[in-house]
């Protein structure tokens, strides 16, 4: 007789937008992921969450732990017990720490899939002292959310629900990607709300705009000070919300005097007529503009982000209903910001932190000056949303590890993430982690970076784990995932994996809770008894709304104001205006123009290629091309090509794309082939087509205030292969 | 108009969200010709090989149902891809 099918709550993790889905379990098994019933989440779902339990399910996940045998990055492991792995990593970091310093243990991980970490992971590197964690946010979101605190003391969410108008800089939300916001936007739209799309690319939310501006990869910041150019000009903005509670607007006002139209024309290849035409829009009524991933990733970056937020708070946006909601941190759950004792880091420990030197934006470097700031309207003095604010700069630290300057790096402990393809500058990236003492990954799977590794640790699935998700310290709204099966083998979840090195490391008095469960219970004990009844009570707990709190509170900036002149930059030593840096001078060796981090639907960075169906439907890494631009260059479509740039190249096929603009490629993020041979030169086909390779990270493609990479619009140029090269 | 504005205006003409099934039976009621002709493409359209992102998509709505005897295969290698 059949077993009677369960319906679990569970929240996906297969990308980063968390949406809460259900899980169909048949004898102990997920037999089916299909939309909730919930109305408010009955359409957020996409093919990566349908076909999840297949990816769970697969043959080649990592199930016990296994114990590196061979030389480094030979891809040869041995079986051993979880007991036996902590306890020699505990010897080891110890060691580590006696001969070069707590700073010699740096660690990087991907929030979304760690979602069980509960803020374990920074309460041991602070109990430890070392301040050098990285992740992916670095250039995704956790970048925004700093430079946006700088502003205004935290980083809005749009509310879609009221807002007359939406403006996305390259974003492009799908039915299968960043579903809940595509569903939010169509609804938007539905009901009369206006759409600007700003994209090189004639994607699918620019032929769904009202006005699109195809401006030049890498421009965003020059096309905002069009957009203030108009808006200041034309008396287009909020006057009065200008005249108490901005900072330094007549310091803007005089630099955006710099950028008339014509000459952010010249540099965005965009009319006059069609800046004034948006920025108009913009202005008219209660407007949006989202968090974007293109913006995150360019040699302006900060200034852009800045220039949007200064767009938001002058137009009257922020903290108002239709506008850009400022939450806070949820003060019924203690969220990860609570849990991660920043405190407990010394200053000494703190002024150690890599790259915050030179690129200080999302370090403890400047960050700590928001902290009284923090407390006063937050009321508590840390707000890590995203993961973003407390950062090492990803390139100093793999320079340290490679190259043991400033000082040495020596031991890699990694969650969730596959850091060789995630960053910029692969080849030092590998440099750095085949100079390691040590490497510890908790991952599923033998990922390019796990081949590297001492400690593979198996870790848990988002449908094997009871969860709480906190918005990333964003939106103070928190949702439990319920747990719908065991995990298989000896699969732990991110909690265990910390709480077991901290005990390692005679750390454990310091992690009272001795399982993810208990923690939960914990975190939820002022709403509900327990997790578990928690989680059968809400599918959402959110915190009551309140709007214009800054008329009570003040902004959470040194000054109490919308700092549009940062007081922190200035203090810093940066520019305390948004400014526009030009490209460096063009390089006839690459005539091309190349458009990178963004990735295809079937996959979620670098994970999913493993899974059959969606391999099926995206069986190869792709460079996507304009049909004029592919003739001009002699190619044909389905041909394999190296892309190149100054960086490095990568193997590719060409797919022709009416929606791309001439001269510019677009090359998708994190491919490898999880089929082919690991270990070695091979590395699982990270070697030949890993877009992290041609990203280069020089101080030409870095943001100066954050340090990040420059992905839209690097030069490039394009290398036929002949079929023995593709072999 | 692009194509995929146009495909939405007929999809959306046609239908509401997911009531496909509810106009396929009003149109055969009134064995209107027209009708079907709308819906055939609508049906075509959403059966696209890579689903046109405005309509509720197969991928999603029809999910496969795994049986616990093709996990358990699958976990076992046997159906290993490539």
């Amino acid at each position: 007789m059949p077993a009677a099918a369960q319906t679990r709550n569970v929240i996906c993790s297969s990308c980063d937008i968390q949406c809460t889905v259900h899980a169909k379990v048949v004898d102990g098994q997920v037999v089916r992921i299909h939309a909730s019933d919930n109305p408010i989440f009955r359409d957020h779902i996409c093919m990566k969450a349908v076909y999840a339990p297949k990816g769970f399910a697969h043959p080649d996940r990592v199930l016990y732990p296994m114990k590196r045998v061979g030389e480094r990055g030979s891809g040869r492991f041995e079986r051993v017990t979880w007991d036996e792995a902590n306890a020699d990593i505990g010897a080891r970091l110890k060691a580590i720490i006696a001969q070069y310093g707590p700073e010699a243990i740096a660690v990087s991980t991907s929030d979304w899939n760690t979602s069980t970490e509960n803020g374990a992971t920074r309460r041991l590197m602070n109990l430890l002292g070392t301040p050098n964690y990285i992740s992916g946010v670095a250039l995704c979101a956790g970048n925004t959310a700093a430079v946006n605190r700088l502003v205004y003391g935290w980083f809005p969410q749009p509310d879609y629900g009221n807002t007359n108008c939406i403006v996305l800089f390259g974003h492009n939300p799908k039915r299968h990607s960043w579903v809940p916001v595509y569903n939010a936007i169509m609804k938007a739209k539905q009901r009369g709300a206006k759409l600007i799309v700003l994209d090189p690319r004639k994607s699918e939310m620019a032929e769904r705009a009202d006005v699109w501006l195809p401006l030049k990869a890498g421009t965003d910041a020059a096309m905002c000070f069009g957009f203030l150019d108009v808006i200041i000009r034309e008396k287009l903005y909020d006057e009065t919300f200008v005249g108490k509670w901005c900072l330094g607007f007549e310091e803007l006002k005089a630099r955006v005097a710099e950028f008339p139209l014509a000459r952010v024309s010249a540099i965005t290849g965009v009319k006059p007529e069609l800046i004034e035409k948006a920025a108009r829009i913009y202005a008219e009524g209660l407007s949006v503009i989202p968090w974007t991933p293109i913006t995150d990733q360019q040699r302006n970056s900060t200034s852009a982000i800045r220039l949007h937020a200064s767009l938001r708070a002058i137009c009257g946006n922020l903290d108002v209903p239709g506008g850009e909601m400022l939450c806070g941190l949820n003060r019924d759950i203690p969220q990860k910001s609570h849990l991660e004792r920043h405190e407990a880091l010394s200053q000494a420990q703190r002024d150690k932190q890599l790259g915050a030197d030179r690129h200080p934006v999302f370090t403890y470097r400047a960050t700590q000056l928001l902290e009284d700031a923090t407390e006063r309207v937050w009321g508590y003095r840390y707000a890590n949303i995203v993961n973003g604010s407390y950062m090492a700069v990803p390139s100093a630290v793999f320079r340290a590890m490679a190259d043991g300057a400033p000082y040495p790096v020596k031991a890699f402990l990694v969650q969730g993430n596959n850091p060789l393809m995630s960053y910029a500058n692969m080849k030092l990236i590998h440099r750095a982690m085949m100079n390691q003492d040590l490497i510890v990954m908790h991952e599923q799977f033998m990922t390019p970076s796990a081949q590297l590794a001492d400690y593979v640790l198996p870790g848990d699935a988002w449908t094997e784990r009871n969860a709480l998700l906190d918005g990333y310290g964003w939106s103070a709204h928190c949702k439990p995932s319920q747990k719908a099966m065991e995990p298989p083998g000896e699969c732990r979840d991110a909690y265990a994996f910390w709480h077991g090195i901290a005990q390692a490391v005679g750390l454990g008095a310091e992690f009272p809770w001795r399982s993810n469960e208990e923690l939960l219970d914990e975190r939820v004990r002022k709403i509900a008894p327990s997790f578990e009844t928690f989680a059968a009570s809400y599918d959402a707990y959110l915190a009551p709304m309140t709007f214009r709190k800054y008329e009570k509170t003040g902004f959470a900036t040194p000054t109490g104001k919308v700092e549009l002149y940062s007081t922190v930059l200035e203090k810093l030593g940066f520019d305390p205006l948004p400014y526009w840096r030009e490209d460096p001078p063009a390089d006839p060796a690459f005539p091309l123009s190349l458009f990178m981090g963004v990735r295809e639907d079937e996959y979620f960075q670098t994970g999913h290629r493993h899974i059959p169906e969606l391999r099926a439907r995206r069986p190869e890494p792709q460079m996507f091309i304009h049909p004029a631009t592919a003739a001009s260059q002699g190619l044909k479509e389905g041909m394999w090509v190296r892309v190149e740039t100054k960086a490095g190249g990568v193997k590719l096929q060409v797919s022709f794309a009416g929606h791309m603009p001439e001269g510019l490629l677009r090359v998708p993020h994190g491919w490898w082939k999880p089929e082919m041979a690991r270990g070695g030169d091979t590395l699982s086909g990270a070697w030949d087509h890993a877009d992290a390779q041609i990203c280069p990270d020089d101080d030409d493609f870095l943001d100066r205030e954050q340090g990040i990479p420059h992905f839209k619009g690097v030069p490039c140029r394009i290398v036929k292969l002949d079929t023995e090269a593709v072999a | 108009m692009t194509d995929r504005t146009a495909r939405e205006k007929l999809y959306r003409s046609l239908v509401r969200k997911d009531r496909i099934g509810l106009v396929i039976g009003r149109a055969l009621a009134k064995r209107n010709r027209n009708w079907f002709e709308r819906i055939l493409v609508a049906l075509i359209m959403r059966m696209a090989p890579n689903g046109d992102d405005f309509m509720r998509d197969p991928l999603t709505d029809d999910a496969p149902e795994f049986t616990i005897e093709e996990l358990r295969r699958f976990q076992s290698g046997a159906d290993k891809p490539r």
